[in-house]
């Protein structure tokens, strides 16, 4: 294929996955998938392989090519679309629910009988509560994955199953509403592509995806290669309740390859910090992204000189029915800062600061931003979400118009980022002061250990978690009386570089 | 700012701390150039397409960081409505970038706030939507072996290749000039003159990079750059719920029309509209706008406390501080009032924004609201309780008449008849070349190229139509696949 006829494939494939995301964002209802667009929308070949996928949530990257392969061996028909949140079968974590829809070559003059399967359109959003015993569906203290909601085995997602299911959710008006608006984007990929298979072919059209693949291979080949060959390790610890637990990583580059070996790190917890294995390698394929070039399409190719080594039954490749809210979100990031600790950046604040405050009524969860690691050319940004989250904060005056609660301060929490010839990020202050009685549940890291800095740069500080001034540890839950005040000090980034 | 959420308020005081005192020193010693000129002081186009005078604009640089596009969007609108078009998406391709907007119902669509260069400001303005392509784009080849086209840009200097000013890259104007959809014989506004030749020592050098012969990878810079710019139109297009099959497409700018007639194709639009004033839209924009100053503020009324006279009460407020703040001269008609309330469910993050009048019942508001919300999302929810979050008040008054076709008759006396040698989908062709004004009625069938004072419209095979009474080219597509 020439490199023009590529490069116009590979614009139209990647146009067909923005479509599908912008319908998903339109026609949800829920906040999360529509102000905080925490939906990713991809393509896949008739063989399951990820040809494209739009850019929205790192932690999806690796994740959505695990969801079609437990679909693959079924059977596939027109106008049928599959379900899924295990995430033992394909998923993330609960809240995060795939739709699968099958794409058939367009109908025939004759009416269409002999429709081949030509690819896969899929979707992935973060539904605001999928049932369970804690509104939102984020406990702070699960220990089995029935703890955390509804487990929804790969399955026909039609009328009947769209009822069944949101019945067992809270709000399930808008599970609905957000289920047709994830079969509605599967609908547009299937009409797209279908469309394009119809004006290019249908040989010019599995070419592309081909071509498209290979080419992401060839980027991400040339990028590793300029690394230098030979082992590099590194770990880092998880702060769980019970105690750190060990996250170890070897990574080799040989010539145009690389493996990333995670044997050593801890066995899977009672808690719920553990990663299946498709988390654990969406954070490998988004630490690759930063150390090689975020222009290369997100896709199979782009990740098959990567080899990812987890042991079945550790943290990082956990047993169902294990516990696993807090691996999606903290664990993550943690396998994220290996990789790039490994090949010498200092790393930013390296936990999302997941804070739930609520009563019967009212539910309010956030993630709160920190200080970002210094790079060898310029200094960490301060106050931002870091690594595998990529949200908007709640505005103050928002959250207090809507809830029994008062912000006492939001501000930078000043000489949080680590020193360096360039400075890591600062971290953030958030103090909020309860107005009503409210529970409280926090998952948050490096509160015990601070984010480092590299090749001579300071370390960021770590974060603080404090109810009316005394610490609290980095997972806890409680209650607050009124006038009881809860502080964050999110962690500031490594700095990189010895400070002159 | 008057609108809640603190970061986009906060952020907008500062990016308007920053630019005024730049701005109003450039702005005083405009007007005082004018004055020595004995030229009238002149007023300021703001982001929201309307004008406002020279001192208070000093005083807020924030309300004109969209000054440019906003007159180039509503020239396109003021064109667009004269050639007879209420629908249309207005395609402005420049030198490094193009510039899309939708024009709705005659009117272009408006966003109540939005993100220049990453800071978010609270203020009304334009809905524009910027892709890097342009004309002086350049062309590579990347690591994986596939042509890009752009983000970087030649620019104006030293410009593509063929322009002789030491650019020595190829970029997608060279790959026009080299296809003779722009010609060497035909200066550029401006008097720019063309090298055919730089342009085809610039692609050659690529083509072998690509192994590719140089006239295909002259096409292919055009298909790459034409794809880039339809996945743009597209995102646009579905984000606001928009079939842009039932839109006329409006190219303007240096190099919009070049690439329309591909473009529109792409997205199934039959129409393409191109005004003679192509490269000037945004003067044009300018004239005939409104000058209009909006104020907002606010207000979270729900439940019991949204009522007829509660809202009555904010306008007339907002009402009287936006006709005093208009600074409109004292001779002429006093400003008009227009309301916008900015609504939502209770509990929801965002608002949408409604028209209405000046004492609107809660009752209509919801109305119209419902109707927007099921446009944009889908669905509405009678049941849930409305929460007026702020009211906007623009105080307007009106901007001049101008005829665009009054010396269209002469015009037709420069109207000059060639063809020139073209290539196309890979084929050698004759394009017919029309040069000049074309008068009214002047017919025009593809493949053709029209070559207007400061822009050129390429009218590929299968496009035909002609000048309408005010030199605007209108031309539709046959739906055959050419």
């Amino acid at each position: 294929m020439d490199p023009v006829e590529l490069q116009v494939l590979t614009g139209a494939l990647h146009a067909i996955c923005e479509e599908m995301g912008a319908v998903l964002i339109r026609s949800a209802h829920s906040a999360n998938i529509k102000e905080r667009r925490d939906a990713s929308t991809a393509l896949f070949s008739a063989e399951g392989e990820m040809v494209m996928q739009a850019e929205h949530i790192p932690v999806h990257l690796g994740a959505m090519p695990a969801a079609v392969a437990s679909v693959l061996g079924k059977e596939q028909a027109p106008e049928r679309s599959w379900i899924l949140n295990d995430p033992y079968r394909g998923g993330t974590h609960l809240p995060d629910i795939t739709v699968i829809t099958p794409i058939f070559s367009p109908e025939d003059a004759s009416g269409g009988r002999d429709r081949r399967l030509i690819a896969f359109a899929a979707s992935r959003a973060h539904h605001a509560d999928v049932g369970g015993p804690t509104p939102g569906s984020m406990p702070a203290d699960s220990t089995t994955l029935e703890d955390e909601g509804v487990v929804i085995e790969p399955r026909v997602l039609d009328d009947a199953a769209i009822s069944e299911l949101s019945e067992q959710m809270r709000r399930p008006d808008q599970r609905r509403a957000d289920l047709r608006a994830q079969l509605a984007a599967g609908r547009v990929g299937a009409l797209r592509l279908s469309a394009l298979e119809q004006r290019v072919g249908p040989e010019a059209l599995q070419e592309a995806f081909t071509e498209v693949l290979d080419y992401a291979e060839r980027r991400t080949r040339a990028c590793l290669s300029k690394l230098e060959d030979g082992e590099r390790t590194a770990q880092d610890v998880l702060e769980a309740r019970e105690g750190d637990l060990r996250i170890a990583l070897r990574a080799e580059v040989h010539g145009d390859r690389l493996t990333l070996d995670f044997t050593g790190t801890d066995d899977q917890h009672e808690g719920n910090l553990n990663c299946p294995l498709a988390v654990t390698r969406s954070a490998c394929y988004f630490a690759i992204r930063v150390l090689t070039d975020p222009d290369i399409p997100a896709n199979a190719g782009a990740y098959r000189p990567v080899v990812v080594i987890a042991p079945e039954g550790s943290l990082l490749n956990a047993r169902s029915p294990a516990a696993v809210v807090g691996g999606n979100v903290e664990t993550s990031s943690r396998v994220a800062d290996v990789v790039l600790a490994a090949f010498g950046r200092a790393l930013g604040q390296g936990t999302m600061n997941n804070l739930t405050l609520g009563d019967d009524d009212v539910v309010y969860y956030e993630t709160i931003g920190g200080g970002q690691g210094a790079c060898e050319d310029a200094a960490g940004p301060s106050g931002v979400h870091v690594a595998m989250s990529n949200t908007l904060n709640t505005p103050i005056e928002a959250l207090e118009l809507e809830f029994p609660m008062r912000m006492i301060e939001y501000s930078l929490r000043r000489d949080s980022g680590g020193a360096g010839e360039y400075r890591g990020g600062d971290g953030v202050v958030r103090e909020i002061e309860a107005l009503a009685p409210l529970h409280y549940s926090l998952i948050t890291e490096r509160r015990r250990h601070a984010p480092p800095g590299a090749h001579g740069g300071g370390d960021g500080a770590p974060g603080r978690n404090l109810l009316d001034g005394s610490e609290l540890e980095p997972k806890a839950i409680g209650e607050l009386e009124p006038g009881q005040r809860l502080r964050i000090e999110t962690p500031g980034g490594g700095g990189y570089g010895k400070a002159r | 700012v008057g609108t809640f959420r603190e970061f986009e308020r906060a952020s907008t005081t500062e990016v308007d701390a920053a630019l005024s005192p730049l701005l109003a020193g450039y702005l005083h010693r405009l007007a005082e150039r004018c004055d020595e000129a004995g030229v009238p002081e002149p007023t300021i186009m703001q982001s929201n397409g309307g004008l406002i005078d020279l001192e208070s604009a000093a005083g807020h640089a924030a309300w004109t960081v969209l000054s440019g596009p906003a007159g180039g969007a509503a020239g396109a609108a003021y064109v667009a409505r004269a050639a007879g078009i209420s629908d249309a998406l207005c395609f402005d391709m420049g030198g490094t970038s193009c510039d899309v907007c939708v024009v709705q119902d005659g009117a272009v669509q408006e966003q109540s706030a939005g993100t220049i260069a990453d800071r978010p400001l609270a203020l009304p303005m334009v809905a524009v939507h910027t892709v890097g392509a342009g004309g002086g784009s350049i062309a590579w080849r990347d690591p994986g072996g596939a042509l890009r086209v752009g983000p970087r840009s030649a620019g104006a200097d030293p410009g593509p290749a063929c322009y002789g000013r030491g650019g020595t890259e190829p970029t997608v104007t060279d790959a026009n000039l080299l296809l003779g959809y722009l010609s060497s014989d035909a200066p550029l506004a401006g008097g720019v003159e063309l090298d055919v030749e730089a342009s085809e020592r610039a692609i050659t050098g690529l083509a072998e990079d690509l192994d590719l012969e140089p006239l295909a990878c002259a096409e292919g810079i055009i298909r790459v750059a034409n794809a880039e710019m339809v996945r743009a139109l597209r995102v646009v297009t579905v984000q606001r719920g928009i079939d842009p099959r039932g839109y006329a497409l409006l190219a303007f700018g240096g190099a919009g029309g070049l690439h329309a007639a591909q473009i529109a194709g792409e997205l199934g639009i039959t129409e393409i509209i191109c005004p003679r004033a192509s490269g000037v839209l945004a003067a044009l924009g300018l004239v005939v706008s409104p000058r209009r100053r909006d104020v907002q503020r606010s207000v979270f009324l729900g439940g019991d406390d949204l009522h007829r006279d509660a809202i009555a009460e904010v306008v007339a407020e907002l009402g009287e501080q936006a006709r005093t703040e208009l600074n409109a001269p004292d001779e002429g008609p006093e400003a008009e009032l227009g309301a916008t309330f900015e609504l939502r469910y209770r509990g929801q993050a965002f608002e949408l924004a409604v028209q209405g009048s000046l004492e609107p019942e809660p009752e209509q508001l919801r109305e119209a609201f419902e109707r927007l919300h099921e446009e944009r999302y889908g669905y509405y929810d009678s049941d849930q309780e409305l929460e007026l979050v702020t009211v906007r008040v623009s105080a307007t008054v009106a901007g001049a008449e101008v005829s665009l076709g009054e010396d269209s008759e002469q015009a037709g006396d420069e109207l000059e008849r060639a063809s020139r040698a073209a290539t196309l989908d890979g084929e050698q062709i004759e394009l017919e070349v029309l040069r000049g004004s074309a008068p009214a009625g002047t017919e025009i069938s593809g493949p053709a190229v029209v070559e207007l004072p400061e822009s050129t419209l390429l009218v590929t095979p299968g496009w035909s139509g002609e000048v309408d009474q005010n030199g605007t080219i209108k031309i539709r597509s046959d739906g055959g696949d050419h």
